[in-house]
């Protein structure tokens, strides 16, 4: 990520592995889910909404992660951003389940 | 079962030709699984979006990709993106199923549109001298073997085009599509920083909408889990192919069969 501080690619590598962990987490808990549900078994629903959660959790965590960083690093700009990008992502998800149908 | 395979089948070619031609699957994967299964809008879309957070993360994460990312511009932007979201989810939750299929064809007759315009500017500053102001940047240019500067022209249409792209994703598709030409057109982004950073982005924009039609129930979990998986093999052969396909030819296709896809969507839509 580019900016002059070499500290940056720190975070690349966090970044990174968030990234293909979750990924392959998520899609770990997605085959298998597909295989049970395949097989009419009872825990499928489960399991692939494990895999769908996980999934929605990675771009979440690496934006934490980019929070984190940028406290650290003093970077109010990055910080205030993140902030505020992480409240309209919780605000999303009172607002999905408040507006039940 | 059927669905299902036809479905991952589905994820494959979309995300095979949304690699290829750098635009994302959605507007592929939306209208099939809408007008080809009878999946409603809002379950296309979620299915859609689910798709796009999981080809979002692996792209990025492959080499040398996070490094051109512009972080703090893509956090910024991000803040308009996810308030387009909001919006967005917003209204797919309020609009009717014949509202969404005319705002989907007009989004998939802009994409067809900007496919066939494709602006490619590269932005740089001559030497790394420049002042980059608080939302430019440097990375190593390959091209010219350097480090090269670029600083941000015209921050409100960033917002703008950031917010519409984030509003028009709920639709299932990863709004890249706005956002990269006018960061790059107007905004004097270089081309490959866009890109990447657009492509990290739009995963969290993406969350937005998934989250919505999650808790809403509108995700149908064996056919996103078929799409998802797909979508991630139907990429991987994209890279591959990309070395050797000839992406003018690619284009100028896929630009046609989106405009039939749009058209589509008007005549369904139109009462």
């Amino acid at each position: 990520m580019t900016g002059s501080n070499d500290t940056l690619s720190r975070l690349e590598t966090i970044v990174g592995r968030i990234l293909r962990t979750g990924v392959a987490g998520s899609m770990a808990f997605l085959a298998a889910g597909l295989i049970a549900w395949a097989a009419g078994s009872g825990s499928a629903a489960r399991v692939l909404n494990a895999g769908l959660i996980v999934l929605m959790a990675v771009p979440v965590s690496r934006i934490a992660a980019s929070f984190v960083d940028a406290v650290r690093r003093r970077d109010r700009l990055l910080a205030s951003a993140t902030a505020i990008v992480l409240a309209v992502l919780a605000l999303t998800i009172v607002y999905a389940r408040a507006a039940q149908p | 079962m059927t669905e299902a395979l036809l479905t991952g089948a589905a994820g494959a070619v979309a995300g095979m030709l949304g690699t290829l031609l750098g635009i994302g699957g959605g507007v592929f994967l939306v209208p099939f699984l809408n007008v080809g299964l009878g999946l409603g809008m809002r379950a296309a879309g979620a299915v859609s979006l689910i798709t796009v957070i999981a080809t979002s993360s692996v792209t990025s994460a492959a080499s040398g990709r996070l490094r051109v990312v512009n972080l703090r511009l893509g956090m910024v932007l991000e803040i308009f993106t996810t308030i387009g979201g909001f919006a967005g989810i917003i209204f797919v939750n309020r609009f009717s199923e014949r509202v969404l299929e005319l705002a989907f064809g007009g989004v998939v007759a802009f994409v067809a549109v900007a496919m066939m315009t494709r602006l490619d500017r590269r932005n740089i500053i001559a030497g790394d001298q420049g002042a980059v102001g608080r939302l430019g940047g440097r990375f190593f240019d390959d091209e010219s073997g350097s480090e090269v500067a670029y600083r941000i022209r015209r921050p409100g249409v960033a917002f703008g085009a950031s917010f519409l792209a984030g509003f028009v994703s709920t639709l299932g598709i990863g709004g890249g599509v706005l956002k990269v030409p006018a960061l790059n057109a107007w905004c004097g982004v270089p081309m490959r920083v866009a890109a990447a950073t657009s492509a990290l982005m739009i995963g969290a924009t993406a969350v937005v909408g998934s989250a919505n039609y999650f808790l809403r129930g509108d995700i149908v979990p064996h056919l996103a889990a078929a799409a998802a998986l797909g979508v991630l093999a139907g990429s991987q052969a994209g890279t591959a192919l990309a070395a050797r396909a000839r992406a003018k030819a690619l284009k100028v296709l896929m630009a046609g069969v989106l405009a039939i896809v749009a058209a589509v969507y008007f005549f369904k839509a139109w009462p």
